[in-house]
């Protein structure tokens, strides 16, 4: 058993020693340049991911983003029912009846005033 | 031989995904000419092991802001280069057995008057005459100093196919090589 392992060894020893006298290859400089210039490259055109996590440094993204698809929501509910429901009872309701109310009781008042200075 | 662990590997990727420059080189300057000569072994061709080195770093560039701390760099890479490398050969047209030059006979003369480019030469026709899944594990034991788990993982196969692969190539190295193998034999 041993001696199966040490021969073993040895063989593997041989081969690797046979191997490494195949031809040397080496990058040439000019792979070697192409290959730093790349490492600029991917950088810029992957930076989606890092310019959002420079506007949201605080963890995932998905809490913002709901909150402001959340927002955007609300607001467009609010801008397609609430001004005109609103708009609509200020002009119909509140404003001509009140104003109509004060501008008559007004008028009753002056004319009232004006029959009691006519009897002096 | 001794790969940095993953850890170190990992901040040193961490380093080039904010753009270090310093840690890039030392990448490159680290592994660039193991993979080309990697790529060289399986292809035999140092344009297509340049191409592929080239492409193997290129998505390493793209996967440093993702890295994660499992395994060195080095095995990633080989992992990489190697499914480039298959990717390439079967893309090939085959190619004749015979278009493969013939090591050199040992009864053509004596072992002494085979030189150095000559024999290295033969290494190389007798390694490219390999099947290819033979040759890559040939390659990453015996040249890149592997052991039979890391090359079952580079592959895609399990160890027991590695062994039978380790063996087969290295029978048929054998038998192409004999005059060399037994001039080597009898240097060490």
């Amino acid at each position: 058993m041993v001696q199966d392992n040490q021969k073993n060894d040895a063989e593997l020893e041989e081969f690797n020693a046979l191997l490494r006298q195949a031809t040397p290859v080496l990058a040439s400089p000019e792979l070697k340049a192409r290959v730093l210039a790349a490492a600029d490259t991917p950088g810029k055109t992957t930076s989606i991911g890092s310019v959002l996590h420079q506007l949201w440094p605080f963890g995932s993204l998905w809490r913002p983003a709901a909150g402001l698809a959340a927002a955007a929501c609300f607001g467009v509910v609010v801008g397609l029912i609430g001004p005109a429901g609103i708009g609509g009872s200020i002009a119909q309701d509140t404003l001509p009846t009140g104003l109509g109310e004060d501008v008559l009781s007004i008028a009753s008042v002056l004319t009232t005033g004006e029959d009691q200075a006519d009897d002096f | 031989m001794n790969d940095p662990s993953p850890q170190s590997d990992a901040a040193l990727i961490r380093r080039i995904g904010d753009g270090d420059g310093v840690a890039t080189r030392l990448v490159v300057d680290r592994y660039l000419d193991r993979i080309v000569a990697y790529g060289y072994r399986m292809l035999g061709d140092v344009a297509e092991a340049e191409d592929v080195a080239q492409e193997a770093f290129l998505r390493l560039w793209r996967q440093a802001p993702r890295w994660r701390a499992d395994a060195p760099v080095i095995h990633w890479l080989h992992k990489v280069t190697y499914n480039l490398c298959i990717d390439r050969l079967r893309k090939r047209t085959p190619v004749s057995i015979e278009t493969v030059p013939e090591p050199r006979d040992s009864a053509i003369g004596p072992a002494g008057e085979i030189h150095r480019s000559q024999l290295s030469a033969a290494i190389d026709a007798a390694i490219q005459a390999l099947p290819e899944r033979q040759r890559a594990a040939v390659v990453f034991v015996h040249q890149e100093g592997l052991n039979n788990i890391q090359t079952a993982e580079a592959m895609g196969v399990s160890v027991e196919a590695v062994e039978s692969l380790l063996a087969r190539g290295r029978r048929a190295l054998r038998a192409s090589l004999a005059a060399v193998y037994a001039e080597t034999k009898g240097d060490v």
